[in-house]
């Protein structure tokens, strides 16, 4: 298939532009996270710096108070960072049961890593008789749930789709699965994130999410069947 | 009586330990502290070597679409980098420290197996050695310092600097495990009169944890490695999917060792804050044992966190889960160890002399490394963050923030001991603030860069991402970095050439090393005090003074 893509001039991959519901889950996570985390940092520098300065030797200082400790305070940031980490950790643990439960009417495809490049096989016929596959372009409809097996043929690859779901690792001899919905149309980046050789950095992808309709076409368009659609596991759903 | 004759042998033996002058002398001794020194002399080339490597990366991605380097050279560049920086640099260079003061401070002769520290020291050098010897064959590995398969496997990878950095690596594990063997041995045997283990100085309670993690962790390294270079060369089948093997079983393998790993990397470093922090700030350190007690829980814990490395490798969510819950919890030891180093400074009477610059530096920049560990210790986030520049920015304010000023701390803290000489306190204090400054331009822009889902590990990457400006000011931090490594450098050779001034106890130090002369004689004390406390040579100078002084 040929579609002739002008460049764009800017490609957004930040993880915390998310783009649907897997990837909003993990910016629950993260932002909670975050604004704790400044909030600590910035408290605990603070502290290190006023004592660090607050606490400077003066000319002919006498030994200060010889403190050895203080169980009840020591005791108070043990139990205090331990229930922060605990928190966070039950937001995350709470998050995951969205993110890694793949919904049961999503659309199947398998993605094969293979040097240096993402393969898509949607699991319908064409024309000839062979199965319907892409390279590097990855075509979904908004507002359907995608299911992947992620595969890879050589070496370990990472399926690395910042604004749709985080990432999932290609490895030989394994088969790993991976969830994801798209919300709003339009095209997303994504890119290898596990050093597979020499061509790493030029293995990227591109999600082109278009409205049910439009996909229906393409797929249409691509099988010379005007009722692919119907074929694909997961259709039931729509 | 003939037996009585024994006196002859104990002369030639005098004899023989005084010659300890000229290069003969340093290339045949089994003295802790000439081994501690040329542990030292060797992990800094090698940090300098790593340093322009890393150098060399930093210029490849100071802007997008170069071709400074090929895609190979870049990979094996940034391999080397990784490393040297880890198994050249952070993790002997902290086993220099141990070597030269652990006999000291727990004022012991010697380390227990001289002989066996000798040979771990020359297994560094030659290891190193190998491992560089690809460039000339080639090559060297290229596969990252954690050297996945199948990616190591000789298909992918069929250059002969592969296998020579497997067996670098070999070398280097066989060295860190004398090392470990010898730590224990010392510490648990050859500790003076008195010095019960709650009166151990904290640095040595760092390395007898670290030396247990080492001996109990490498292994699984050393066996994954073995299983690698099998798979290339005898035509095993470890890793190999289409013969039966698990690719992903050397994963589990490698960091088994490698999270005990980045334990053994920062506790010898908490370990010398440990002990520069309360001699400037003139009090005990706050909480003895809970510092002691939160490094030993580190190193349990530090074993059954390391699947977080493997958050994306497709393992079941219960064991996902559990993972993520323990990665979670070991950061409240370290927390303690923070809050309790703050609490030392906190009504304390500080001075600011070269090493407690570095102390200070690192409680901060470990701060922040401590802290955004934490978001890919969270399975949900490390979805997104894991594989980017946010774990380069983490490891690097960790190692670098955290071990590498440490390290630093106690160069500028220990020199005088060493040579009997002060490094220059100017020079010292440039040296500090530009690499503060330099480390956090060259490693905070990739906190941003992670959250903008820029990978690592690649080569390039083009000019429609944004990468582009942080990824200069990163490279401008890097060379900051440099500068002020050559400032130290100058400082250390000119230094090296000035009178003695360094008298035995500089800083009114608190543990033994300080009770003997500076350098210390090849035997270290004429006379061994008896330990009373976690402070002898306090008590001692106490001792010494007209009572209420």
């Amino acid at each position: 298939m040929t579609v002739v893509a002008s460049i764009p001039a800017f490609v957004d991959m930040s993880p915390l532009h998310p783009a649907g519901p897997v990837a909003n889950h993990i910016n629950d996570v993260f932002w909670p996270l975050f604004w704790v985390s400044v909030v600590v940092t910035t408290a605990v520098s603070l502290t290190i710096l006023y004592s660090a300065v607050r606490f400077r030797r003066k000319a002919d200082d006498e030994e200060p108070v010889q403190t050895h400790g203080n169980n009840k305070l020591e005791l108070g940031w043990t139990v205090v960072p331990f229930l922060i980490l605990i928190s966070l950790f039950i937001l995350t643990a709470a998050n995951m049961r969205v993110i890694a439960s793949t919904p049961s009417n999503s659309m199947q495809v398998k993605v094969t890593g293979e040097r240096f490049a993402w393969v898509f096989d949607y699991g319908v016929k064409k024309s000839n008789g062979k199965e319907l596959t892409t390279v590097k372009d990855f075509y979904v409809p908004v507002g359907k749930p995608v299911a992947l097996q992620v595969v890879s043929i050589d070496v370990n690859h990472s399926l690395f789709m910042p604004n749709i779901d985080g990432q999932i690792n290609a490895i030989p001899g394994q088969t790993n699965h991976i969830w994801f919905q798209i919300d709003r149309p339009g095209d997303y980046t994504g890119q290898c994130t596990e050093l597979c050789g020499d061509g790493h950095w030029v293995m990227d992808l591109t999600v082109h999410a278009m409205s049910p309709s439009d996909f229906d076409a393409w797929l249409a368009k691509q099988t010379g069947n005007s009722s692919a659609s119907a074929a694909l596991s997961g259709a039931g759903g729509q | 009586m003939a037996v009585m004759e024994a006196p002859l042998p104990q002369a030639r033996h005098a004899v023989r330990w005084d010659k300890n002058r000229g290069l003969m002398s340093w290339l045949t001794t089994v003295d802790h502290k000439k081994i501690g020194i040329m542990y030292l002399y060797t992990t800094f080339f090698f940090f300098v070597v790593g340093g322009i490597m890393a150098l060399l990366v930093r210029v490849q991605l100071a802007e997008p679409k170069n071709h400074f380097l090929t895609e190979a050279q870049y990979n094996q560049v940034f391999t080397m980098h990784g490393t040297t920086m880890i198994f050249l640099w952070v993790i002997p260079v902290l086993a220099g420290f141990g070597n030269y003061v652990v006999p000291l401070m727990i004022g012991a002769r010697d380390m227990a197996f001289p002989r066996i520290n000798a040979l771990s020291f020359w297994l560094i050098p030659l290891g190193g050695l190998v491992m560089y010897s690809g460039f000339l064959f080639g090559g060297t590995g290229s596969a990252g310092w954690t050297g996945y398969v199948p990616l190591t496997e000789k298909a992918y990878s069929p250059q002969v600097g592969q296998d020579l950095w497997i067996l670098g690596l070999h070398l280097l594990g066989i060295s860190s495990m004398l090392g470990g063997i010898n730590f224990l041995a010392t510490i648990h045997n050859m500790r003076a009169k008195g010095m019960t283990w709650f009166r151990l100085p904290l640095f040595v309670w760092s390395v007898e944890v670290t030396a247990a993690l080492v001996v109990l962790a490498s292994p699984f390294l050393a066996g994954a490695l073995l299983m690698v270079l099998l798979d290339r060369q005898a035509g095993a089948a470890f890793f190999a999917v289409n013969h039966g093997g698990n690719a992903l079983l050397y994963q589990l393998m490698f960091w088994f060792y490698s999270h005990p790993a980045v334990y053994i990397m920062i506790l010898p470093a908490f370990g010398i804050v440990s002990e520069v922090i309360p001699v400037f700030a003139r009090k005990p350190i706050f909480g003895y044992r809970a510092m002691a007690y939160s490094m030993a829980v580190i190193a349990v814990l530090g074993f059954i966190v390391f699947v977080h490395h493997m958050f994306t490798t497709g393992l079941p969510l219960p064991v996902q889960t559990f993972f993520s819950a323990t990665s979670m919890i070991i950061g409240v030891p370290t927390g303690v160890k923070i809050l309790n180093w703050t609490a030392t400074l906190w009504g304390g009477s500080i001075r600011y002399d070269t090493p407690m610059l570095f102390a200070v530096g690192f409680l901060l920049m470990f701060l922040i490394g401590g802290v955004d560990g934490v978001y890919v210790g969270s399975l949900a986030v490390d979805y997104a963050l894991h594989g980017t520049y946010w774990v380069v920015s983490h490891i690097h304010y960790v190692l670098f923030g955290g071990s590498v000023m440490g390290v630093f701390s106690g160069v500028y803290y220990w020199f005088p001991k060493m040579s009997g000489r002060f490094l220059n306190e100017k020079l010292g204090k440039l040296h500090f603030w530009i690499m503060l400054i330099g480390l956090n331009l060259a490693f905070m822009p990739m906190h941003i860069l992670g959250m903008l889902g820029m990978p690592r590990r690649i080569a390039s990457y083009n000019d429609n991402r944004g990468w582009g400006d942080l990824n200069s000011i990163s490279t401008f931090g890097a060379f900051m970095i440099a500068i002020s490594v050559a400032i130290f450098l100058i400082n250390f050779f000119v230094s090296l050439r000035s009178p003695k001034n360094a008298p035995d106890d500089p800083w009114e130090g608190n543990t033994l090393e300080w009770a003997t002369t500076s350098p210390p004689p090849q035997h270290n004390f004429d006379v061994v005090p008896e330990v009373r406390s976690t402070r002898p040579v306090r008590d001692m100078r106490r001792a010494a003074r007209p009572v209420g002084v």
